[in-house]
């Protein structure tokens, strides 16, 4: 309204005195420093948030999935490229494969809250295969200690072998841990087979749960009978030594009552007892047990180096059949390792026990190839490196 | 403006782009001054700061304390210590450039956030461990030992 009276000329000049007018009112009522003090802080907080999003600031967490890939080199390994995702990380080690359990595999995915590590990946056959955690139990120095352990017992073995395989005594360790006793009860003629050296894992059902331990905790042997001119097992394999006690049970004074470890030589039993029985059976394992703790002991002792390990035979007990126990002197209060004792070179089993826990070494250390085991460490490291970093 | 009223393209240009200059600006202030305070965040901030207080405190060659003495009906808050993790059992995370890193997360049921972090001069470790988590009502004390805070609980 131009011109007209009691209006205002408003210009920016009127406007912009008004405004400040304002603001120092509310400055004199409210306080300047109740004014200034949060709001520069709100003006701080907003341009952290800034310098955050252009990454000029270390700040918490920035609630991305991944982090964009970048650069890494692990010491002993080489050169990748990582990414960090939140629940898991993944390394890619470009043309650098590794070679484990038969496949070869450049990438690596750690889970972070399982902790553990998959290999494969996108730049292989595009599937994830889980790394066995066995290995994952095994540190470099332990690797190599079985490996070690492996070619000294191998060439024990050998030697001992080659010293009796001539012998007409029948001492070979193999012999000795296979177990036979014939029993002839009456009519009716009886094996029983037992495997001392058996370290294989099984599946086996506890109770409701379906479980992998050793097949000897629960299947310590097995009953045959004789029919005809073939051995039939008995059913359900007798469950146990324990069924000749049943067998016996039926045996009256003045039948035949013949026993023997060989099937060619039986010896008649006037007054046979399941005792006496059981008794036949632990001399047979004593045996066994003892031809590990002389000569092979010593061979095995004589070939471990340095005085880092020392050799202990744990006896054998109604479950469990004689190992041999290879103690680690460097590192005795958490970690030794245990060779099972087994004929055939092709079934050597290593076990180590590290921490108190034990870890089956399922991938045979004899199988493995000088590549491979310098491979498994090299992705031991890797999973090291992830396992520290993630 | 032309005569008849009619606008011209680079007018209508003006108005738009003045408007949009307007609306950006107001929605700053408003940004600046509308209240939105975090309790969580500034509590996460102020344990932050007295963890640095009783680091700085160790420096000096005496020993600090700390605890979060706070135990929340929902949040429950936590002095999370990276060291150069991405994360740390597996329910705190901190995807950045981590080094002897700590933050001050908070939250429930594996949903954890970790908005206030500082990276210390030396590692900080806790039974031998460089990664480690204290517990609400848990006390610790801080020792500087050569190059590496020494975190203990008393």
């Amino acid at each position: 309204m131009r011109g007209e009276r009691g209006a205002v000329d408003w210009s920016v000049g009127k406007l912009l005195a008004i405004v400040l007018l304002v603001i120092l009112l509310v400055i004199v009522t409210v306080g300047w420093k109740n004014i200034t003090v949060p709001l520069l802080e709100r003006a701080k907080g907003m341009f952290n948030d800034v310098l955050l999003l252009f990454g000029g600031k270390d700040g918490g967490d920035n609630g991305v999935n991944c982090l964009d890939e970048s650069a890494v080199s692990i010491d002993g390994v080489g050169d990748g490229k990582i990414t960090y995702c939140r629940g898991y990380c993944e390394i890619r080690m470009g043309n650098n494969y590794f070679e484990l359990a038969g496949f070869k595999s450049s990438s690596f995915k750690y889970n972070v809250e399982s902790g553990v590590m998959n290999v494969g990946g996108p730049q292989d056959d595009g599937k994830w295969y889980s790394f066995d955690q066995s290995f994952v139990g095994l540190n470099v120095d332990e690797i190599n200690i079985v490996k070690q352990l492996y070619n000294s017992y191998k060439q024990a073995y050998e030697i001992y072998f080659d010293n009796h395989k001539k012998s007409k005594l029948d001492i070979s360790l193999e012999s000795r841990a296979e177990l036979f006793i014939y029993v002839r009860i009456g009519a009716n003629l009886y094996r029983w087979m037992e495997d001392l050296k058996s370290w294989e894992v099984c599946d086996l059902k506890v109770g409701d749960e379906n479980v992998k331990d050793y097949c000897f905790w629960t299947e310590k042997g097995k009953w045959d009978v004789r029919v005809g001119d073939s051995w039939q097992l008995v059913e359900n394999y007798g469950k146990g030594f324990d069924y000749l006690d049943t067998l016996m049970a039926s045996w009256k004074s003045g039948s035949l009552f013949w026993y023997s470890t060989d099937f060619t030589n039986l010896i008649p039993e006037d007054k046979p007892t399941f005792a006496f029985m059981q008794d036949v059976r632990n001399k047979e394992i004593k045996k066994y047990e003892d031809s590990l703790n002389s000569e092979f002991k010593e061979l095995l002792n004589y070939d471990l180096q340095g005085g880092k390990f020392s050799v202990d035979v744990m006896g054998s007990t109604s479950i469990n059949s004689p190992i041999v126990v290879v103690n680690n002197e460097v590192k005795k209060q958490n970690s030794f390792v245990v060779l099972r004792m087994s004929g055939y070179l092709d079934n050597i089993g290593v076990n180590v026990i590290a921490s108190g826990e034990k870890n089956e070494f399922v991938y045979a250390v004899k199988e493995m190839p000088d590549k491979e085991l310098v491979d498994l460490i090299k992705v031991n490291k890797i999973y090291e490196f992830l396992k520290s970093k993630c | 403006m032309n005569k008849k009223g009619d606008l011209t393209t680079g007018e209508i240009l003006e108005i738009v782009l003045s408007a949009g200059a307007v609306l950006v600006v107001a929605l700053l202030f408003y940004r600046l001054l509308a209240p939105s305070f975090d309790v969580n965040e500034k509590t996460a901030e102020s344990y932050r700061d007295s963890f640095l207080a009783q680091v700085a405190v160790a420096d000096s060659g005496s020993s600090g304390e700390f605890s979060i003495w706070q135990v929340g009906e929902k949040d429950n808050f936590y002095l999370v210590y990276f060291g150069d993790k991405k994360s740390v059992a597996g329910k705190f995370y901190c995807l950045d450039n981590n080094v002897n890193k700590f933050c001050v997360c908070y939250g429930e049921k594996n949903k954890y956030e970790c908005p206030s972090c500082e990276e210390l001069r030396y590692s900080a470790s806790m039974d031998g461990s460089l990664s480690w988590v204290l517990n609400p009502t848990d006390n610790v004390e801080i020792k500087l030992n050569g190059d590496v805070y020494g975190v203990a609980k008393v």
